[in-house]
């Protein structure tokens, strides 16, 4: 029952979108870090829907959501990617605007990052907003 | 397993407690023992804020840990649990910012912005600091930016 | 995360997080009484994690947090000149109604108690942790938690009193 209530919560917008199942299936894993923002508004910007979610040294996870991301960027309007670092430390960053819904913009955010002999890190963001979708993505990759 | 106490303090005893015990002084002990006198009947009408408090405090204890002893209890302990599970539903329902951390679930507000500002950190990098992003272009770029400093 | 891990880990930079709170909220006891609060509740509800990253960098986002929020209340109880029990009187409907319910009057009396004497009376009262134990979480001596605790444990005893009584 208390999972029923659970999943019938505010995730409307993210219909048919893939990545909604990666927030979905792996929010409580363990060394996963998981947030939710719903109507909140931080420094003046309209966080109508904030999920990100950040995952640590699990190669098989993130080969799954690096799949439906690829799945939900043939719907994207806009898509900027950014790669760099060689064979044994990568890094690479994806940036995508899709078609507005309930009059949000909605971008995705995502990146992964292999540290040699460490950590490989994957974070994926999904936001709705009401901001400007470009202010918006500079005030989140400069938050210092 | 609950602890009998053969004799309870006296009236004056309990005063001295009391006052203690609003001073901030008592030890867990003191405590239990005042808690003890407190739940007793027919106390003089001295006593009465303190028997609330002390058994407001007991009840909210009583949440985590309950215990089955009587016939009474189970009935209060039924009702507790649905109150719990009632209270536990609604707050589902309305529950719309959270964190999960290692699988457990944080959904004070001001510690969930904090780990949603710790993600911002977390995805942007020192070379996006400086450069200024914008999305007017279907394109993709591939950048080498070198090796990095950490 | 033991007591132990968690104080190795946050006192450290305790001076620096009442720094922060102390450029924002001016007033040093404020300042002071922001940085409690905000350890009690990461030691609430960070202290079953093993690791997040770096629980001491996280704590200095919190008190930010924390005090710019803290601002916005004191900002607005200022132009409402609001006091917390300004409801008491005995013409108070309020007071009729819950004058038997005596659980709801403590409900209430301690939802409004200052945040980090709410904090300090569920830590002890409640949860039954040892003046001690909060003395370290807080990194404050153990007179300080005691005052804190004493001025609570009267505040709910007065407003009891005064709510309850004809």
């Amino acid at each position: 029952m208390l999972s029923v209530l659970s999943c019938g919560f505010g995730l409307q917008a993210q219909n048919g979108l893939k990545i909604k199942k990666i927030f979905d299936d792996y929010a409580n894993g363990k060394g996963v870090v998981m947030v939710q923002l719903i109507n909140e508004n931080m420094d003046g910007f309209d966080f109508g829907l904030y999920k990100s979610i950040t995952i640590k040294n699990n190669p098989a996870v993130v080969e799954q959501l690096q799949k439906y991301l690829e799945e939900d960027q043939t719907q994207a309007d806009k898509v900027k990617k950014v790669e760099s670092g060689t064979g044994k430390e990568s890094k690479s960053t994806t940036f995508l605007l899709l078609p507005k819904r309930n009059n949000r913009y909605r971008l995705i955010l995502y990146k992964y990052e292999n540290i040699y002999k460490s950590d490989q890190t994957a974070i994926l963001i999904y936001i709705e907003t009401k901001s400007n979708p470009d202010n918006m993505l500079n005030f989140i990759l400069k938050k210092k | 397993m609950k602890l009998q106490i053969k004799h309870t303090i006296s009236y004056s005893e309990a005063d001295q407690i009391i006052e203690r015990y609003y001073e901030g002084l008592t030890t867990v002990l003191e405590e239990k023992l005042l808690r003890e006198f407190l739940s007793q009947r027919n106390l003089p009408e001295r006593f009465e804020p303190e028997k609330a408090i002390f058994g407001y405090f007991a009840n909210k204890k009583q949440k985590s840990v309950f215990s089955i002893h009587s016939f009474v209890r189970w009935a209060s302990a039924a009702v507790l649990i649905i109150t719990v599970i009632s209270v536990e539903l609604f707050s589902l329902k309305t529950e719309k910012n959270y964190a999960y951390i290692n699988g457990k679930k944080i959904t004070d507000i001001e510690l969930v912005r904090s780990f949603a500002e710790n993600s911002f950190k977390d995805i942007s990098d020192d070379a996006s600091v400086n450069e200024t992003y914008n999305l007017d272009s279907k394109e993709i770029i591939k950048q080498q930016l070198g090796a990095f400093s950490e | 995360m033991s007591q132990e891990r968690f104080k190795a880990e946050i006192l450290p930079i305790r001076d620096k997080l009442f720094h922060i709170a102390h450029k924002i909220l001016v007033e040093e006891e404020e300042a002071e009484d922001a940085v409690q609060e905000v350890l009690l509740k990461l030691w609430r509800n960070c202290n079953s994690f093993e690791k997040y990253e770096s629980l001491a960098a996280f704590a200095t986002t919190v008190i930010k947090n924390h005090c710019l929020d803290r601002l916005k209340v004191k900002c607005r109880s200022e132009l409402l000149d609001e006091t917390h029990y300004s409801r008491a009187g005995t013409d108070n409907p309020y007071l009729q109604l819950e004058r038997k319910n005596s659980e709801e009057v403590l409900k209430e009396i301690i939802e409004k108690l200052p945040e980090l004497q709410k904090a300090i009376i569920r830590m002890k009262d409640i949860e039954e942790y040892e003046v001690e134990e909060i003395a370290e979480i807080t990194g404050t001596k153990l007179e300080a938690v005691r005052m804190n605790l004493s001025r609570a444990r009267k505040k709910v005893r007065d407003e009891y009193i005064k709510l309850t009584s004809t």
